[in-house]
């Protein structure tokens, strides 16, 4: 059983429709990428599987579990973790405590609890966890700034931090390497991987850099005017001269490079 | 603040005679600490077509702005006509004959497509404003027919064909097109393209910005290619096209104009595929990505999708899927 | 059956009247961004001026023509002069600039005009008292008939208006595409200052009908009237004058036809609390209400500046506070001097309203909920105080705590609406609700207060009798009860629910990203803010004899808001301040009025008019609320004196890992 499983989902919005029965598996431990262009439909999917909106039809399995039923918040403490294409990251607060509002929420203390001081234990143990993943994403030079203050790149990377503090067995990551360049780029690939490895995790990204897409994934869907048009695995296309030749035409054939 | 008298004053200045219709020196804006356009400097003559073309970020649209009074520059200046319109208020400028059709074009969807129009003509009325509307309408005859619609339940190219219109409702000398293709199917773009010809035929200066290289480039007469904020390469439009893997180049960050033109085109498929092209390969790619006005990274990512389908789909070679695109899905008229 | 007639007759007149002020209201906001809260105190104002031109026996008809185009020009001052230099920043934090004209022009009329005595003004004219028609016992008279019409009339006015006309086109769109507004080369700085004008004059001929209604000229039953078309306004979606005819009408008929159920009848204060209520259930039927053409993002209230020096020195600055206030508490017995038992009075007040300033710090300034009804559960906490010393003795350690903790759940019930709306809106429905602690509960007999009369509080009640005239049991208990307060407060502020707090005010959506529950948040902070708010209403009533109605009228809740952004909403030091302010400025304006000569009795009335100006300069010049190191000091900082950085904990790096 994959970790997400989803069957069908549309969406319809004011007689267009956003997203047309789509349906795409991610394994465990799997990275797997939603690419497309612009307007097909990969942020609305998202916001259907995180919550921010209500698919008309369809169903979606999270680790066994029905995802439609559960309220937003109740996804995310589930192991659902998401970024934003546009960085939305608590502005007035620094880095740090942007951190630990994720790490926390899944304490046990309530709000009369901290009024009177309690939950000191578990707010450490949140806080080591906070650290380590600070340092892991090369954030803790900043901790102190506000959020607001940072520049994009390292918005983005405490964002992806801020997700990763919530213990999730699943990422969501909506266009996480927009405004980079080639070098930034090639570095947050490396860091993908390392994170996969590292936290044991499972990501399905949107992304529209091409290199990174068949630099990182294990498996592609293709996404256009809301409907999937062609899903399969990189290598399909990278060790396939046959597919090479059919496209561009068969004068010379391409050879793989290493 | 202003005072209204003194931009009466402004309106009737003088205009500076043989000076060249719109002067730009040295413009920088900035947003907060980072600066979106630096040191930038050009002109546009009389009747002319400028294409400013280069990648998302390039400080495009932040030019146009900043020309139109939408935002202040800080330094700089530039001057319409040889007035200096730097520190005018936008609705001023946009007196003076400079007008803007902003990116995601700035229509008012709840107004109707005439309300839409009357809005720029201030009260004009009688056979003016009819002879005005006469004009737009024979540009794009879709409006009239549509008149009493809520501009918000137009289609995008109708959309676009409304701001296109009602910047014209009132004869602008410099018309700013800020990627007026923006969404919108590559059939519909060619046919805008070709009212904007009639347009510029008519005697309407022109400054295009565009992803589109192809067509962009087809109709200008000069171009500039930006990126980051600065100038990257300029000249006329003739030469560019001719060079278009200089204007790829600068889609791709590659450093230096020496990369080889087909060289160009093949390292970006390199690099996202993973594979060597042949020579004809290459070319035959690049014929692809001009002809249908797309950047090496737009043409790659195309070519990912379709080579997908196809591997998944176990194609024999020299079959293309019939995979439905973009541009072939939305067909037909605008 | 006989009562359905005039209900409905009476029904129509309320829509017109409602209808009048809503639309000037909605016309200014779909064009400027802004919900005027001026409006009432404006219409108030010109019809001061026609009453004083009344007086000097100029005809009522020029009369009524100067005070309809002063009130136009008001409008246009507002827009102008405090609005325009903020045109970028948020509607929340413009919207707050018009708090500041409320009271600033409510106060001014009190001090020009002498309105905060009843007044009685004549007829508009002296047949139109006449009864026309009868509806089943309701008489209708010529005034009525002549505000219906005037009413219908203006409407279509209005709208052929935005219709036909250019101007009115460009207005419209102007609230569409403030950019592409420009483009077209129409100044928004000329269709703003339109849109106020026609505010102005909608509100001023809205007042000139309604003061014979009123019978007499009070601002406070004025206010009322304002907080109702300001629900008819939302109800209509703030969008279109059609739609906002149709809440006027909605409102106007509930209102009437309520009262008339039967076993309903009884309770007179209903009539204005269902404003809140027809608000709260429409927002539910239809959520396409709370979204409106103004677009508002995320919206916090403006942060007023910050002085960087105070950072340095707050810790002696907390010293020395500590020990003026330990000398005060164990200062010598004798009424006067700095030490003495007046003062010492008038600080215990300070502590009380302190804790209901904090219980805005916390909901407003950590969870960006914007409320404007804290001291109505002020009033909720006092009365319960109220009952349960005097009329159960129960001693006040025991009573106070008891009412807060009755106050949160109402709080709860504000928390509702909150999940659907936010930023103005949600001002909007806070307001209403206003009127339904002020009418139903407080100024009815049963079952919280004790009728106009008010509630009698015991301070005796139990061990310690807090009515020693020295004062000293007093200040020492309220000091307890605010420093313990503050201390919670803080200590949430540190703690990870306070940061979940401004996780939900920075981002509602990344809030939900990593595992905040909405809805969870918003309904704890509003009981919490209630509850806090309740006790400081429950110490603020140990220091008075009786708690009575106007004690906690709607116009205080403003007041208090105003008070803390002036003070600093997020930090708690501001809630002292602000209390402060509030207490000790008429005593020190008092001092100054009489070295001056004037009539010290009004010092209240100038700290109000002087407390709106600031508002009203601080949201202007501060910038567009960045928190942070603003190290410029405005000119009014010097007046307003402590300011705190707002500082988060500090983490500890470096403690054991490697």
């Amino acid at each position: 059983m994959a970790l997400l499983e989803v069957d069908g989902i549309t969406k319809h919005f004011r007689g267009v429709t956003a997203v047309d029965n789509l349906s795409l598996r991610v394994h465990r431990g799997e990275m797997v990428s939603l690419i497309g262009p612009n307007g097909a439909g990969k942020s609305t999917s998202f916001n259907c599987l995180s919550g921010l909106t209500q698919p008309d039809a369809g169903r979606v399995a999270f680790d066994g579990n029905d995802l439609l039923a559960m309220p937003p918040h109740q996804r995310a403490l589930a192991g659902l973790g998401r970024t934003f294409q546009t960085v939305q990251l608590f502005g007035d607060l620094t880095v740090w405590e942007n951190l630990t509002v994720a790490a926390q929420s899944r304490g046990a203390v309530g709000m009369v609890g901290h009024m009177f001081g309690m939950g000191q234990l578990e707010t450490r143990r949140f806080r080591e966890r906070a650290r380590v993943i600070a340092q892991f994403v090369g954030i803790d030079d900043v901790l102190e700034r506000p959020a607001k203050a940072l520049p994009l790149r390292q918005q983005r990377l405490t964002e992806l931090a801020r997700a990763l503090c919530l213990e999730p067995q699943l990422l969501l990551l909506d266009e996480p390497a927009s405004g980079m360049d080639h070098a930034e780029t090639d570095e947050f690939a490396r860091l993908l991987m390392r994170i996969r490895k590292c936290f044991r995790l499972s990501m399905l990204y949107v992304e529209h850099d091409m290199r990174l897409v068949m630099a990182v994934s294990d498996y592609i869907y293709v996404l256009d005017f809301g409907r999937l048009i062609a899903e399969g695995k990189p290598e399909e296309v990278r060790n396939n001269p046959a597919v090479i030749a059919a496209y561009l035409g068969e004068t010379h054939s391409a050879v793989a490079v290493g | 603040m202003r005072l209204p008298w003194a931009d009466r004053l402004l309106h009737h200045a003088t205009p500076v005679p043989g000076a060249p219709l719109l002067e730009v020196e040295g413009l920088t804006v900035r947003y907060g600490e980072i600066a979106a356009v630096r040191d930038l400097s050009f002109s546009i003559g009389e009747g002319e077509v400028l294409a400013l073309l280069g990648p998302n970020g390039a400080g495009k649209s932040s030019t146009l702005r900043a020309l139109s009074g939408l935002l202040k520059p800080a330094a700089g200046t530039i001057r319409f006509r040889g007035q200096p319109i730097d520190h005018m208020p936008a609705e001023s400028i946009a007196r003076l004959g400079l007008t803007h059709v902003p990116e995601g074009r700035g229509i008012f969807p709840d107004l109707t497509v005439r309300e839409n129009l009357r809005m720029p003509t201030r009260g004009l009325k009688g056979e003016a404003y009819e002879a005005a509307l006469d004009r737009v309408h024979g540009y794009f005859p879709r409006l009239a027919e549509r008149a009493s619609q809520l501009a918000g339940t137009l289609s995008g190219g109708e959309q676009q064909q409304l701001a296109i219109g009602r910047a014209l409702m009132v004869k602008p000398e410099l018309l700013l097109l800020d990627e007026m293709s923006l969404g919108l199917a590559p059939t519909i773009v060619e046919q805008l393209f070709q009212i904007l010809a009639r347009i510029h035929e008519d005697g309407v200066a022109v400054l295009l910005v565009e992803q589109y290289v192809g067509p962009a480039l087809a109709i200008a007469d000069n171009a500039i290619v930006m990126e980051k904020g600065q100038v990257r390469v300029s000249g006329p439009a003739a030469e560019l096209a001719r060079d278009v893997t200089v204007v790829q180049a600068s889609y791709l960050g590659a450093a230096g104009a020496g990369a080889e033109r087909l060289e160009l085109v093949g390292s970006a498929f390199r690099e996202s595929l993973g594979v060597e092209l042949s020579p004809d390969q290459i070319r035959r790619l690049q014929e692809l990505a001009a002809r249908r006005g797309l950047s090496a990274e737009e043409i790659g990512q195309e070519a990912i999708e379709r080579m997908l389908a196809m591997a998944a789909g176990g194609l024999r070679s020299g079959e293309i899927p019939p995979l439905v695109s973009a541009s072939e899905r939305s067909g037909g008229e605008i | 059956m006989s009562l359905i007639g005039p209900a409905l007759v009476d029904g129509v007149i309320l829509a017109s009247l409602y209808g009048l002020l809503a639309t000037g209201v909605v016309i200014i906001y779909n064009t400027s961004g802004v919900i005027n809260f001026a409006q009432g105190a404006l219409a108030i104002f010109a019809v001061f001026i026609l009453k004083t031109l009344t007086d000097h026996n100029v005809t009522f008809g020029i009369a009524a023509l100067v005070a309809i185009l002063a009130g136009g020009l008001i409008g246009v001052a507002i827009d102008r002069l405090t609005l325009a230099p903020v045109r970028n920043q948020t509607p929340l934090n413009k919207s707050i600039i018009t708090i500041g004209w409320l009271i600033t022009l409510q106060y001014a009329a009190v001090l020009l005009f002498n309105a905060g005595v009843s007044t009685n003004i004549s007829r508009i004219c002296d047949r139109c008292g006449e009864q026309v028609f009868a509806v089943g016992g309701l008489g209708v008279n010529m005034q009525d008939i002549v505000t219906v019409l005037t009413s219908v009339l203006i409407g279509g006015g209005l709208i052929l208006f935005f219709r036909r006309t250019f101007t009115g086109v460009a207005m419209r769109a102007a609230s569409q595409n403030v950019d592409a507004t420009k483009l077209m080369g129409v100044s928004v700085n000329r269709v703003s200052a339109i849109a106020w004008f026609l505010g102005g004059v909608l509100a001023t001929i809205g007042g000139i009908l309604i003061t014979p209604r009123l019978g007499a000229l009070d601002s406070g039953t004025l206010t009322i009237y304002l907080i109702q078309s300001l629900a008819a306004a939302l109800l209509g979606g703030l969008r279109s004058l059609p739609r906002t005819a149709i809440g006027a009408v909605i409102l106007g008929m509930s209102q009437e036809l309520i009262a008339i159920i039967p076993g309903l009848r009884g309770l007179p204060g209903l009539k204005f609390s269902v404003a809140f209520v027809v608000i709260v259930v429409a927002l539910f039927i239809n959520p396409d209400l709370a979204k409106t053409t103004a677009q508002t993002v995320t919206e916090k209230v403006v942060e007023p500046f910050r002085a960087r020096w105070w950072t340095y020195t707050r810790w002696s600055v907390l010293g020395l506070l500590g020990l003026f206030f330990l000398l005060v508490g164990i200062g010598s017995g004798g009424a006067g001097g700095w030490f003495g038992d007046v003062n010492r009075f008038y600080w215990a007040q300070v502590f009380g309203d302190g804790c209901v300033f904090l219980s805005l710090v916390v909901l407003t300034g950590f969870v960006g909920q914007v409320s404007l009804c804290q001291f109505t559960f002020a009033g909720f906490g006092a009365f319960f105080t109220a009952i349960f010393t005097a009329r159960w003795g129960l001693p006040f350690f025991f009573a106070v705590p008891l009412a807060a903790l009755c106050t949160a759940p109402i709080g709860m019930i504000i928390g509702i609406p909150a999940l659907r709306v936010r930023g103005l809106q949600l001002a909007v429905v806070t307001l209403a609700f206003t009127l339904v602690g002020d009418q139903l509960f407080f100024a009815q007999s049963f079952p919280l207060s004790g009728g106009p009369a008010g509630q009698t509080v015991n301070a005796s009640a139990g061990p310690i009798d807090l009515t020693d005239p020295t004062a000293h049991s007093l200040f020492w208990t309220l000091l307890v009860g605010f420093v313990v307060v503050s201390v919670g407060v803080l200590a949430l502020q540190r703690s990870p629910s306070g940061r979940a707090f401004f996780a939900v005010r920075d981002s509602e959506n990344a809030a939900t990203a990593v595992g905040i529950s909405l809805t969870r948040m918003k309904l704890a902070a509003f009981s919490l803010a209630a509850g806090i708010a309740g006790l400081g209403g429950g110490m603020f009533a140990l220091t008075l004899p009786s708690v009575s109605s106007p004690d906690f009228s709607p116009a205080l809740s403003i007041t208090f808001l105003a008070l803390i952004i002036l003070a600093g909403i997020r930090s708690v030091y501001g809630a002292l301040v602000a209390a402060i302010f509030y207490i000790w400025g008429p005593v020190v304006i008092k001092a100054i009025l009489g070295h001056f000569g004037l009539d010290p009795a009004q010092a209240f009335n100038w700290q109000q008019l002087l407390s709106g100006i600031l508002l009203i300069q601080t949201v202007i010049l501060n910038p567009s609320g960045i928190v942070g190191s603003l190290e410029e000091l405005p000119l009014i900082g010097t007046v307003v004196v402590k300011r705190l950085r707002h500082h988060g904990p500090a983490p500890a790096p470096g403690t054991g890992v490697a």
